[in-house]
């Protein structure tokens, strides 16, 4: 579970985020919507406890983030915009390393069935430079996946990938909140994609909160309207810039 | 062709418009004023103010010998640098936003080389400047804005022609003749070059020093007959054109000299700009190779080529459960080249002991006056390897450490305690760096004690066990070393981007000053780290003097205090580390 209370960050006298509070429970999918520099990376980054929060408190899986922030991130995956990955080292290597800094004693056999869920069992022993982009967030998500999070954070997930590769990680998120319970938060300019895998939505502007609940009370609020339409509406002279 | 040029000023306006802003942040003033007081007391009061020293005179002999090797240095640059070195593609360096914009534009070829040759002007003069700085602390007044004249003629020649040659050599290709056959023939010129030049060289008659006046060089007189006899001066006639403004004495010898060498250059220019040559594809390719380092310095990764080759077989196996750090030093090992490569240099150090044993081995039982010369050469090289380690070692784990900070937003993902990840970080280089020194020392060691016990017969004793000491001592002084500026890079992240201060190419007088800062800083806070070691190493010796008289037990005493406080002074240095990774806060850059 997410919880999220009263979440602020400044940056000097600039507020990125504004007194944010909202919970997702184990099994939902919010999707976090906002025009360009509302603030959804930098509430993404407090919430994965990368960057401190300037007030608020932040919750994952029970364990405070800023207090706890071992257990938090224990029980965290954050996946950015862009696969970060090592050059050097091989498909494989990477869910070594990343089996040992999360201690996950079954890697190997977790390791080998996630990269063939992804379709990367052949490409195991290749390094990460002779990968597309697509597989490369494929990496990305099996080093996430691979200790089994309660709570994942998805920064612009399916930005560059092919329309297969969008429709294979929409099943992913999908599967792994219904299936496993994961909390999920994912920040997207897709609005129709959206549509389809969250169950939540909160829409932001300038940091702060303009929108929040499930799909279908957004939608009633705004007479059954598109979400991109109510996206419009809410953010206005904002969208687009 | 406006269109072009507006491009051309408004990115160098533009550039030195950011620079200028920049200025406003105290580290790059700062920065500025380090690199121009640098640089104002080290090179330009020797070239632009009133020279108190003797002026050197040359006689014209030698001048004529100076301009015959300076042609015979551009000759042999020209041919390796533009036929034998590069491959067969058209070599004309865009950017990737000139490609993106450029290329589709309804520009000519023609023109495009011409904006790219007057865009290179800028980086030549500025190259052109430093050379001056470099090589004419002698010169002053007009010498010195006449040799950046010479510089930039010089090195815009070699540009051009070395664009020429690689048009030419791309059409060589398309016309079938592979990279090893081009290259082939061309050594073969030079290779019946070569045999010419022996011929004329075994025909020169010899010169009798006894026809020499007492005390003259007798060198001088030899090459200037070699550099002038048979073809030789044919050989070189372009090229002393082209360096003769170069080593002219005074504004007139040098006015004299230029139009040559400018035609020469003009020449060149109408070569490259009438050639035609298609160099889109690899101009192309060359902006994606560099556009990849690029990249690569961003992300703190310092590399000449981009990253390509075969996955790297792991040192040991990394098992899933066990301390964090160990991931960070698995992966080290990884980057340095894993098994095979660690192996073959594993393999090359090994046949440097093996080879320095047999020689102490040679020392003990025949010394020849040239295996001892030898010795001595390797075992001071040891030594003197052994001295630079000792910042070479720390710095190359700090800048480990940095690149890691370079993907921060990833690493404070991880739950681990930051102790974990500095240790990790600092780890594989201060253990690779040890073996290495180690390698130095017993190399060292051995060859000191065959040559020492020569002249007595006690001396192994005292050497063994002060190698003993510093072996101990190495591994604990290379982490404490690394901490440092480790500890800087976290505190002052700003001050130690990678790509910044580490990468000159973005960088102008300001990025200069501030790598002399934090050169000078992590130095001082070096000496300063080692201050206390010294003085409790310093007390354990006298103090073990009170007691015993055993030189044995009181180097023993020396190292064990002194490793002591060294120990304390890594982990309290990890732990600060740690601490600092912690609260490191990235919004903050």
């Amino acid at each position: 579970m997410i919880a999220c209370d009263g979440l602020t960050k400044l940056y000097g006298d600039f507020t990125a985020v504004n007194d944010l509070s909202f919970v997702v429970h184990p099994g939902e999918v919010l999707g976090l919507v906002g025009p360009n520099g509302a603030g959804k990376t930098t509430t993404l980054r407090c919430l994965a406890g990368i960057i401190p929060a300037t007030k608020g408190r932040v919750s994952i899986d029970g364990h405070n983030i800023a207090e706890d922030p071992l257990a938090a991130k224990q029980a965290l995956s954050f996946f950015a915009d862009e696969p970060r990955l090592f050059d050097y080292l091989t498909v494989r290597q990477h869910l070594e390393f990343t089996a040992r800094l999360y201690q996950v004693a079954d890697a190997k056999e977790r390791g080998m069935k996630l990269l063939e869920d992804l379709d990367m069992a052949d490409k195991a022993d290749l390094l990460t430079t002779e990968l597309s982009r697509g597989m490369k967030q494929k990496v990305a998500l099996a080093c996430g996946f691979l200790h089994q999070p309660r709570v994942m954070f998805f920064d612009e997930p399916l930005t560059g990938l092919d329309p297969l590769a969008i429709r294979r990680t929409k099943d992913l998120l999908v599967a792994q909140a219904r299936e496993r319970g994961v909390a999920i938060i994912i920040s997207s300019h897709l609005l129709h994609l959206l549509e389809e895998v969250c169950s939540h939505v909160l829409i932001v502007k300038r940091g702060a909160k303009v929108a929040h609940g499930t799909l279908a009370e957004i939608r009633n609020a705004h007479n059954g309207a598109a979400l991109e339409e109510i996206f419009v509406r809410l953010v206005g002279e904002d969208a687009g810039k | 062709m406006s269109a072009l040029f507006y491009l051309f000023t408004r990115s160098l306006a533009n550039s030195l418009i950011h620079r200028l802003k920049r200025l406003r942040q105290p580290k790059y003033l700062l920065g500025l004023i380090l690199a121009g007081t640098y640089i104002y007391f080290y090179f330009y009061r020797f070239l632009f103010a009133e020279f108190r020293g003797s002026k050197l005179i040359i006689s014209p002999e030698e001048q004529e010998l100076w301009r015959n090797i300076g042609a015979g240095l551009l000759l042999a640059a020209t041919l390796a640098l533009s036929w034998i070195l590069p491959s067969s593609r058209a070599t004309i360096n865009f950017s990737e936003a000139e490609i993106a914009l450029l290329f589709p534009a309804p520009i000519t070829r023609r023109r495009l080389v011409i904006f790219k040759i007057l865009r290179s002007q800028v980086a030549l003069l500025i190259i052109s400047a430093f050379f001056t700085f470099v090589s004419g602390r002698w010169r002053t007044g007009i010498d010195a804005w006449t040799r950046t004249g010479s510089w930039w003629i010089i090195l815009n020649t070699l540009s051009l022609h070395r664009i020429g040659a690689s048009f030419a050599l791309s059409r060589l290709h398309q016309r079938g003749l592979s990279d090893w056959k081009r290259r082939l023939a061309f050594l073969a010129a030079v290779a019946a070059l070569c045999a010419v030049v022996y011929y004329t060289w075994r025909e020169m008659p010899g010169l009798r020093p006894s026809k020499l006046p007492k005390g003259a060089d007798p060198l001088t007189p030899y090459l200037n007959q070699f550099l002038t006899a048979g073809p030789m001066p044919w050989l070189l006639a372009p090229f002393k054109l082209v360096v003769a403004p170069f080593f002219a004495h005074g504004a007139m010898p040098f006015f004299a000299a230029l139009p040559a060498a400018l035609g020469i250059l003009g020449l060149h220019f109408l070569w490259v700009v009438r050639a035609d040559a298609s160099f889109e594809d690899a101009a192309i390719e060359s902006a994606q190779k560099r556009s990849a380092l690029l990249a690569a310095a961003r992300k703190g990764e310092v590399r000449v080529t981009p990253e390509t080759g075969k996955a790297r077989i792991p040192l040991f196996t990394l098992r899933p459960l066990g301390p964090q750090a160990t991931a960070f030093l698995w992966k080290s090992f990884i980057r340095a080249g894993g098994r095979r490569t660690l192996g073959r240099w594993a393999a090359f150090f090994m046949a440097l002991a093996a080879g320095s044993f047999w020689l102490s081995h040679q020392n003990a039982e025949s010394p020849t006056p040239a295996v001892v010369t030898l010795s001595v050469i390797i075992g001071t090289g040891c030594y003197f390897a052994l001295l630079l380690s000792f910042v070479l070692v720390g710095q190359q784990a700090a800048g480990q450490l940095r690149q890691g900070i370079a993907g921060m937003d990833l690493l404070k993902t991880y739950p681990l305690p930051g102790w974990q990840f500095a240790l990790g970080e600092l780890l594989g280089p201060v253990l690779m760096g040890t073996a290495i020194q180690w390698i130095a020392l017993s190399i060292g060691t051995t060859l000191a004690i065959t040559l020492a016990s020569a002249h007595a017969a006690d001396a192994a004793q005292p050497i063994l066990l002060g190698a003993g000491g510093l072996a101990l001592f190495l591994p604990l002084s290379n982490l404490g070393s690394a901490i440092l500026p480790a500890a800087a890079a976290l505190a002052f992240p700003g001050w130690m981007k990678p790509g910044e201060a580490g990468n000159a190419a973005q960088g102008g007088l300001e990025v200069m000053g501030l790598r002399l800062l934090l050169g000078i800083s992590q130095l001082l806070l070096i000496a300063l780290a080692f201050l206390p070691v010294a003085f409790f190493g310093a007390a354990a010796w006298f103090a073990s003097g009170m007691f015993t008289d055993v030189f044995a037990w009181k180097v023993a005493s020396v190292v064990a205090s002194a490793g002591f406080i060294v120990l304390l002074e890594a982990a309290a240095g990890i732990a600060w580390l740690g601490w600092l990774f912690e609260r490191f806060d990235l919004s903050g850059e």
